[in-house]
């Protein structure tokens, strides 16, 4: 027979491991409005040295890939630079950001987010933004794409964020044309598949075509109405026949993040329902901000194209004259260069008329399923 | 354990948790090391399986509250882990180089099993290829990492067991 002491010892550690065992099981039952302020004690607390030594190992490692790219920079001339893929990627990401920004004006935060590290944490995000940058428990996280997630938990320096891949994530959504009403949720597929999307619940008599945007319906939850979430690929079958089911490609692959936008609930309703959708307002802030940086090479551009035009104009009033002389009627117009929609407008040249395009560039509609 | 001892190994513990905060963010790529369970199985056999399962459950409910919706996950599977490591420990535990590594390898791998059955079973294929890929290339990772601390820290990472608990 064992010692006593040996006896209550080993009373004590089953005491301790059912006592953990019975707590670690009362936190798995915890419904989240009970859980959520517990963990955030612990976050601001314990974890809260170790979370900020975290974002400055994160910035540290930012920086050195950052500077990897800066002496990759360097040695090459600056228009190679700006050609390189990366940096255009991150260019066009920035300045859809910027975009975005102009159009929803006010009502937002900008914000680094990063994957935090953990056997079950692909669909959460860490954001470097929390109550002291005015951000609130289920505001949510956007990109110039449309949807990211929703704050989950806020903490005064950062906050963490579900993805629209979490399970627990679903947002009411509508279709652009506001024909098909339903519930956006994860498609729990298998692979790849797990990366998308479904939108359920769609009345069986509204059909959706291939490629048709869905956005949020601002029904019932802290979604507002026109943040894009995704385009329809294809319909599901099902057993039910009063619905339909949709798979729909996300706007948005949270892998990529590395800047995100957080609304606030003092974001403007009627900016954010056309941010996403309306073209026009999109290509407006998009050229506007094109423009504004790269006025440089705007000029030297416009300066370009009203050289090419002297010189076609010049080429056209002397074939008219020598048609003229030998009697041969009118010469053939010589055009000059079309300007694409969407490219930079050139200015008119002094004294000559430009006639007005057909369709303004900013009416030029995306087709569907085309990148943004 | 004498005070020095005792003192070593929270030191030991601290740097492990540091470690895994900052460090592993920096080292990257798709297959990652646990310093936090290094941290609790080192830990968890040099003192009583209770204590092993409160170290644990602290470490577990610490990661918790970074996983929104899974709270509670990680400190059932740590406290589990570490109350049986340090059972285990008292009763076969050698100062072998190689059982270590295998300790580590196989509590690791038990904590992401836990954690993952837990968090929602093994309905897909991702998890299935979580808990039967990934999830032992970062136990065998994780287990070379011991061995390295161990081979060039020893003082701080040493096993050592208490003549009672043999």
């Amino acid at each position: 027979m064992p010692p006593r002491s040996a006896r209550s010892g080993n009373r004590l550690d089953t005491g301790l491991l059912i006592a953990c065992g019975l707590a670690s099981v009362l936190a798995l039952l915890l419904p989240d409005r009970l859980s959520d302020p517990v963990a955030g004690i612990v976050r601001r607390t314990v974890l809260s040295p170790l979370l900020a030594a975290q974002q400055r190992t994160e910035s540290m490692r930012a920086a050195i890939a950052a500077r990897g790219a800066a002496l990759q920079t360097g040695a090459s001339v600056a228009e190679q630079a700006l050609r390189a893929p990366r940096l255009e990627r991150e260019n066009d990401a920035l300045r859809a950001l910027l975009g975005l920004a102009g159009r929803v004006r006010s009502g937002f935060v900008v914000a680094e987010a990063f994957h935090p590290t953990g056997v079950v944490d692909d669909f959460t995000l860490t954001i470097a933004a929390g109550t002291a940058s005015g951000l609130t428990a289920y505001a949510p996280v956007v990109t110039a794409d449309g949807l990211v997630g929703m704050i989950e938990a806020v903490d005064r320096g950062t906050s963490l964020a579900i993805t629209w891949a979490h399970p627990d994530f679903r947002v009411s959504a509508v279709s652009e044309d506001e024909t098909a009403f339903g519930i956006v949720q994860p498609h729990f597929g298998q692979g790849a598949d797990r990366y998308l999307l479904e939108l359920r619940g769609v009345p069986f008599r509204a059909s959706l075509d291939s490629g048709s945007l869905v956005v949020s319906s601002g029904l019932g939850g802290p979604y507002p109405r026109g943040i894009a979430i995704g385009t329809v690929i294809s319909e599901l079958p099902t057993i039910e026949r009063w619905s339909r089911t949709y798979l729909l490609r996300p706007a948005v692959l949270p892998s990529t993040l590395s800047a995100v936008m957080v609304l606030l609930p003092s974001a403007p309703r009627d900016s954010l329902r056309t941010a996403w959708t309306n073209v026009q307002a999109s290509d407006s802030a998009m050229r506007a901000i094109v423009a504004a940086s790269d006025s440089s090479a705007r000029q030297a551009a416009m300066a370009e194209l009203a050289a090419r035009r002297r010189v076609m104009q010049a080429a056209a009033d002397s074939a008219r004259a020598d048609s003229a002389l030998a009697g041969l009627g009118p010469a053939p117009a010589v055009r000059a260069p079309t300007i694409t929609p969407g490219a930079r407008t050139p200015a008119p040249l002094p004294g000559a008329r430009v006639a007005p395009p057909a369709t303004r560039p900013d009416s030029v509609r995306r087709p569907p399923g085309a990148p943004r | 354990m004498t005070l020095a001892e005792s003192g070593r190994a929270l030191v030991g513990f601290l740097l492990l948790v540091v470690a895994h905060f900052t460090l592993r963010p920096l080292l990257g790529g798709p297959v990652l090391v646990d310093f936090l369970t290094i941290a609790v199985l080192f830990s968890a056999v040099r003192v009583r399986p209770g204590a092993a399962a409160a170290i644990g459950f602290a470490v577990g409910v610490s990661l918790d509250s970074l996983s929104p919706g899974s709270f509670g996950t990680a400190a059932l599977a740590y406290t589990c882990v570490a109350f049986l490591a340090s059972r285990l420990n008292a009763a076969f535990f050698t100062d072998n180089i190689s059982l270590t590594g295998a300790f580590v390898l196989a509590g690791k791998w038990a904590v992401d099993a836990v954690t993952l059955l837990l968090a929602g079973g093994l309905a897909d294929t991702q998890s299935l290829m979580q808990l039967l890929v990934w999830s032992p290339l970062s136990a065998v990772l994780t287990a070379v990492v011991a061995l390295f601390l161990l081979a060039v820290a020893r003082p701080w990472f040493a096993v050592t067991v208490a003549p009672n608990r043999r």
